[in-house]
C-alpha cells in the first residue's frame, strides 16, 4: 500500500470503518432490545452514597444523560480515541503500513469493545490522556497547560493514571534532555494532591473495601484484560525488534495494570504497536517456504479477529434482559422510594441504576462498611435460621427481598433452599411480584 | 537381512506380543476405553458424540481418533479393530523411533535397539495394549513431528500435516510448542542461530497450535477458567491425578536403560557438546519436564511422553559409548557385547512391559464385570440413573446402556466439587437418611459397586444399604444395590 506524506488519511478511514463494523457486530449478535447498555455499565452508573462520585456520574447528572446518553459518550470517545491515536502516531513520526496496523489493532482489541460498550468512564480517561500525550510533543508552554488539564482530569477516574504519566514525563526528559518534563511531574503531583485532598482527609485513611467483581483474565479473553491473546503473543515477538527497555516499560505497564485493571489499555496500545511491527515485518521479509508465510499470515489475521468476535459475542449476553428490565420498573414503581432491597450482589447494580432503590451490597460497592454488608448477605442467603435472617434484614431496614432465576444454580443448586425455603413463610414475606421465575418479597418484619 | 526387513520384523514380534496379551479377554480395559468405544459406536450409528445421548452432558472432545477407529470398524470386524488398530497405532512409535534414531547416529545396530526399546517402554505399553486410549495415535504422531523437524529440509509438507493432525487430535501438541521455545532458548544461550527454515516453521507452529487449540477448547476457558487447565477435576482428587513426580517411580515405569542413558545425553550435551538435534530433543524433555513438575498434566501422561523423548535421547549416547568400545581392546569382542547388551536392554524392558501387563491381566475383573453390567440392563429400564465411582461411569455407559451420575469427565460440570462429594457421601455414608437425600437429588434407582470403587473408597460393601430401601440385588465382587424408597418432604 502507497502512503503519501504524513497526513495520509486512508489509514484513519480505514481504521474508523472497521472500528463501526466491530461496534455494529455486539448490536448485530444482541439481537433487538431495547436496553442499549450492557451489564457492568449499570454498576457504574448506580451512585453509591458512600463512595465519592466521578466526574462520569457528574457528566451524566448534569446533562440529563441516562443510559443512552452514556452509551452515546462512550462509543463517541472511543471514535475519536481512533483519531488521536493516528495525531499520535503522526507526531511519533511512525509511518505506512505500521501506523495502519497499530490502528486497526486498536480498533479490534476487545479493550475497544469494553470501552465502548461498557459505560464505566474509561472512554472519557482514553482521550483525555491521548490528547495529553500528543500535547506534551509540542514545545507549547500552552499546549503543556491543557495536556496537565487532561492528565488531571484522569485522575478522578484512578490515580494510577498520573503514576503512568509521570513515567510518561520521565521518558520523555530521557530523550529531550528538557529539565521542563521534571517540572511538569512535579506539578502533576501537586494538582493532584490539591484536587483528591478532601479524599485524601476523608476519604482514603478509613478502610474500604470494593466489592467489584475483576471478571475472570482467562475466561473473558477481553474486557479490561482487553488485549486478545493471538496479539498479545505477537505483540511479546515484537519486542525483540524494539530496543530492551520497551520490554522493561512493557512489563512495569502489565504489571500496573493487574493491580488497577483501567490502567491495562496502556499495555494494549504498547503491544498493539509491538504486535504491528512484528506483522509488518513478517509481510517484508522473504520467506524460504512462501506458501508458510501466507498461511501464517492468514492464520495471525483470524486469531486477532477472533478475540473480538468472541468477546462481542460474550458481551452480547452480558444483559440487562427484557425480563430484568420489566422487573425493575416494577420495583421502581411499586416500592416507596427509599425501600432497601435485599438480592445477591450482581442483581445490585440494576436495582440501582433501573429500579432507583438501594441495595445492602452491590457489584460496584465501594464503601467503608462493605466488608460487613457482604457478610450479612452471604449470611442471609444461605441461612435456615429464621428469627436470625428477620433480626438481620430488620438491623439493615430491609424493605423487599428480590429473587432471580440466576439465583437458582448459583446461590442456590436447586430451589426451595435456604433463604429462598424461609421465604414461604407468609407471616414475615409477602410475595409482590412473581413472574418468568422473577420473585419480590416483601418483608413484614417491622421496617 | 536387510534393515528395513529387520525393523518390520521387529514391529510385527512386538505388534504379536501387545495383541497376544490384548487377546488374553475380549474386552477392553480402563474406564477410558469404554468412553471412545462409545464414542466409535456412536459414529457408527450417526449419533451426534459431543452431546451424551443417556445423560445429555455436553463433551468437548476432538472426535478424530474416534472417527479413525470407527472407520476401520467398517474394514474390518468391530471386535478386532477397537483391538488391532490401537494396538498397530502405538506400536508404530517403533519405526519412528528407528527413523530418528538413524538419523542421529547412521548406525543401525543402534537404531534397531532404540526402536526395539520404544517397543517397549513399560508405562507406555501397559496403558495402550488392551486400551482404547489416544495415547496410541499420540505417541508415534508426536515422534513424527520431531523426526520431520528434523528434516525440514525435505520433510516440511509431512511436519504440517502431522502438526494439523496432532493439533486436531489432543492438547499435548502444545507441549511440542512449548519444547520449540525451549529450543530458541537454548539456541540463544549457547549463541547458536537458528536457519530461516526453523524460524520460519517455529512461528508457524506456535501460531497455528494456539489458534487451533483455542478454536477447539475455547468454551471449555470460557466456562472454567484457569481450572480448564487441571480438567475442571474437583480438589477431592486433584491430588491423585496430579502426583508428585518420583525419580525411582520414573525409572521403573520409563525403563532405567533409556531413562538414564537419556539423563547422562542431557548433561552432555547441555554442558559439554554442541549438538543442535541433541538440543531439540533436550528441549523437549525439559518442556515435559518442567509441566510434569509444576503438575500441569497427570503423571501417567507426563510419564509416558518422558518415556518417549528419554528413548530417543539415548541412542546418541549409547551410540558414542559402542564407538568407544570399538577403538578400545574388547574391539575384537563388540559383537558379543553388542549382542549381550541388546538381550540385557531388551530383558529389562521387556520384563518390565510384560509384568505390569500380566499384573493387569490378573487383577482385571472384566469378565464378571461385563456379566454383571449386561444383568443390571436386563433388571433396569432404560433411563435408570445409575450412582457409581468415577472410575466406571464409562463402563456403565457403554455396557449398561444406562445414564451415570458421575464419570471421569468434569469438563463443562458446573459444581464438580459438589457433585464429587455427593457421589462420596452416597456411596461411604453409613446414614442411610443423609444417603436418601443425594439419591433423590439425582433421581438414582440403582448403585453399582466395583472392586476398584470399593478399593478406591476403602469399602467393602455399601454402609447404607438395607433389606427396605437399598437391598443388594446382585453379590459378589461386584454390587448391585436398588433404591426402593422415597422421600417425602414433610
Amino acid at each position: 500500500m502507497e502512503m503519501q506524506g504524513d497526513r495520509n488519511m486512508k489509514p484513519l478511514a480505514i481504521a474508523i470503518l472497521t472500528a463501526l463494523i466491530v461496534l455494529s457486530s455486539v448490536q448485530l449478535l444482541r439481537g433487538t432490545t431495547t436496553q442499549p447498555l450492557l451489564g457492568q455499565s449499570y454498576a457504574h452508573l448506580a451512585s453509591n452514597p458512600e463512595a465519592p462520585n466521578t466526574p462520569l456520574h457528574g457528566i451524566l447528572t448534569y446533562f440529563e444523560m441516562g443510559a443512552q446518553g452514556a452509551l452515546t459518550l462512550s462509543i463517541s470517545s472511543m471514535m475519536i480515541s481512533i483519531i488521536l491515536i493516528w495525531a499520535l502516531l503522526n507526531r511519533l513520526e511512525i509511518k505506512g503500513r505500521l501506523r495502519l496496523f497499530t490502528l486497526l489493532l486498536w480498533v479490534v482489541s476487545p479493550i475497544f469493545l469494553h470501552a465502548s460498550y461498557i459505560a464505566d468512564g474509561i472512554a472519557i480517561v482514553i482521550v483525555l490522556q491521548l490528547i495529553g500525550f500528543i500535547l506534551l510533543t509540542y514545545k507549547n508552554w500552552f499546549g503543556h497547560i491543557i495536556a496537565a488539564a487532561c492528565f488531571l482530569g484522569s485522575s478522578f477516574h484512578s490515580l494510577w493514571h498520573i503514576g503512568i504519566t509521570m513515567g510518561v514525563l520521565y521518558y520523555m526528559y530521557t530523550q529531550r534532555k528538557e529539565v521542563s518534563y521534571i517540572w511538569q511531574s512535579f506539578a502533576l503531583i501537586i494538582g493532584a494532591v490539591i484536587l483528591h485532598l478532601k479524599t485524601f482527609i476523608e476519604w482514603y485513611p478509613k478502610e474500604h473495601i470494593t466489592l467489584v467483581s475483576q471478571g475472570s483474565w482467562i475466561s473473558d479473553f477481553g474486557g479490561l484484560g482487553g488485549i486478545g491473546i493471538f496479539t498479545a503473543v505477537i505483540g511479546l515477538f515484537g519486542f525483540w525488534y524494539l530496543k530492551k527497555r520497551w520490554f522493561i516499560i512493557g512489563l512495569i505497564l502489565l504489571s500496573i495494570g493487574i493491580v488497577e485493571r483501567s490502567t491495562l489499555w496502556y499495555f494494549g496500545l504498547l503491544i498493539g504497536y509491538t504486535a504491528a511491527q512484528t506483522i509488518e515485518k513478517l509481510i517484508e521479509s522473504q520467506w524460504a517456504l512462501p506458501e508458510l508465510k501466507q498461511i501464517t499470515l492468514l492464520l495471525i489475521a483470524c486469531g486477532i479477529v477472533f478475540s473480538p468476535l468472541s468477546y462481542a459475542r460474550e458481551m452480547a449476553d452480558f444483559g440487562p434482559t427484557e425480563e430484568i428490565f420489566d422487573v425493575m420498573i416494577h420495583i421502581k414503581q411499586r416500592t416507596p422510594h427509599g425501600s432497601i432491597i435485599f438480592t445477591a450482589p450482581h442483581n445490585g447494580r440494576y436495582i440501582q441504576a433501573l429500579g432507583r432503590r438501594e441495595v445492602i451490597a452491590a457489584e460496584k460497592y465501594d464503601g467503608k462498611d462493605a466488608k460487613l454488608r457482604m457478610n450479612m448477605t452471604r449470611f442471609v442467603l444461605h441461612t435456615y435460621n429464621l428469627p436470625g435472617a428477620l433480626e438481620a434484614l430488620e438491623l439493615w431496614n430491609v424493605t423487599h427481598i428480590l429473587i432471580t432465576p440466576d439465583m437458582i444454580g448459583t446461590i442456590w443448586e436447586e430451589p426451595e433452599k435456604e433463604l429462598h425455603y424461609l421465604l414461604n413463610n407468609k407471616e414475615h414475606f409477602t410475595p409482590l411480584y412473581k413472574e418468568r421465575e422473577y420473585e419480590l418479597y416483601t418483608v413484614n418484619s417491622g421496617v | 537381512m536387510r534393515r528395513h526387513t529387520q525393523v518390520i520384523l521387529l514391529f510385527i514380534i512386538i505388534l504379536g506380543i501387545r495383541l497376544t496379551l490384548a487377546g488374553a479377554t475380549p474386552h477392553l480395559y480402563e474406564d477410558e476405553s469404554y468412553y471412545h468405544l462409545r464414542n466409535v459406536e456412536g459414529i457408527r450409528e450417526g449419533e451426534n458424540i459431543r452431546s451424551n445421548e443417556l445423560t445429555g452432558r455436553q463433551h468437548i472432545i476432538s472426535p478424530v481418533y474416534d472417527y479413525i477407529i470407527a472407520v476401520f470398524t467398517y474394514i474390518i470386524p468391530f471386535s478386532a479393530a477397537i483391538k488391532l488398530i490401537p494396538n498397530i497405532l502405538a506400536t508404530s512409535f517403533v519405526i519412528v523411533a528407528y527413523l530418528i534414531a538413524y538419523t542421529l547416529t547412521k548406525d543401525h545396530y543402534t537404531s534397531f535397539l532404540t526402536g526395539a526399546l520404544s517397543g517397549f517402554i513399560p508405562i507406555y505399553f501397559v496403558s495402550t495394549f488392551n486400551h482404547l486410549t489416544i495415547y496410541s495415535i499420540v505417541l508415534p504422531l508426536m515422534g513424527l513431528l520431531i523426526y520431520y523437524f528434523i528434516h525440514l529440509e525435505e520433510g516440511i509438507y509431512g511436519y504440517c500435516a502431522t502438526l494439523v493432525l496432532l493439533s486436531l487430535i489432543h492438547p499435548s501438541v502444545l507441549i511440542f510448542a512449548a519444547g520449540l521455545l525451549m529450543y530458541m532458548l537454548i539456541l540463544f544461550v549457547e549463541k547458536i542461530k537458528l536457519t530461516q527454515k526453523e524460524r520460519e516453521v517455529i512461528l508457524f507452529t506456535i501460531i497455528f497450535v494456539l489458534w487451533s487449540q483455542f478454536i477447539l477448547y475455547k468454551r471449555i476457558f470460557l466456562v472454567h477458567g484457569w481450572n480448564a487447565v487441571w480438567q475442571n477435576l474437583p480438589s477431592a482428587l486433584l491430588n491423585s491425578y496430579f502426583q508428585d513426580f518420583s525419580i525411582l517411580g520414573a525409572i521403573y515405569l520409563i525403563d532405567a536403560v533409556p531413562f538414564l542413558f537419556g539423563l547422562y545425553a542431557i548433561r552432555q550435551y547441555l554442558f559439554k557438546i554442541k549438538d543442535k538435534n541433541m538440543y531439540f530433543l533436550i528441549s523437549i524433555a525439559l518442556s515435559i519436564g518442567l509441566i510434569l513438575w509444576t503438575k500441569l498434566i497427570p503423571l501417567n501422561t507426563g510419564l509416558i511422553l518422558l518415556g518417549m523423548i528419554m528413548v530417543l535421547l539415548f541412542p546418541k549416547n549409547f551410540h558414542k559409548r559402542m564407538d568407544l568400545l570399538s577403538k578400545s581392546r574388547f574391539s575384537k569382542h563388540q559383537i558379543w557385547i553388542k549382542a549381550f547388551l541388546l538381550i540385557f536392554f531388551l530383558a529389562t524392558a521387556v520384563g518390565a512391559s510384560i509384568h505390569l501387563s500380566y499384573n493387569e491381566i490378573k487383577e482385571s475383573t472384566i469378565e464378571e464385570e461385563y456379566y454383571v453390567l449386561e444383568r443390571l440392563n436386563e433388571i433396569s429400564d432404560p433411563g435408570s440413573m445409575i450412582l457409581n465411582d468415577i472410575v466406571d461411569g464409562n463402563k456403565i455407559m457403554a455396557i449398561a446402556e444406562r445414564p451415570t451420575m458421575i464419570d471421569s469427565d468434569f469438563l463443562m460440570v458446573r459444581n464438580s466439587d459438589i457433585q464429587y462429594e455427593d457421589m462420596k457421601t452416597a456411596l461411604t455414608s453409613p446414614h442411610i437418611t443423609q444417603v436418601a437425600e443425594k439419591l433423590e437429588k439425582y433421581n438414582i434407582e440403582y448403585i453399582y459397586l466395583s472392586p476398584k470403587a470399593k478399593e478406591r473408597l476403602e469399602i467393602n460393601k455399601l454402609p447404607s444399604a438395607n433389606e427396605k430401601c437399598l437391598p443388594l440385588v446382585y453379590d459378589g465382587e461386584m454390587q448391585i444395590y436398588e433404591w426402593r424408597c422415597k422421600v417425602i418432604e414433610t
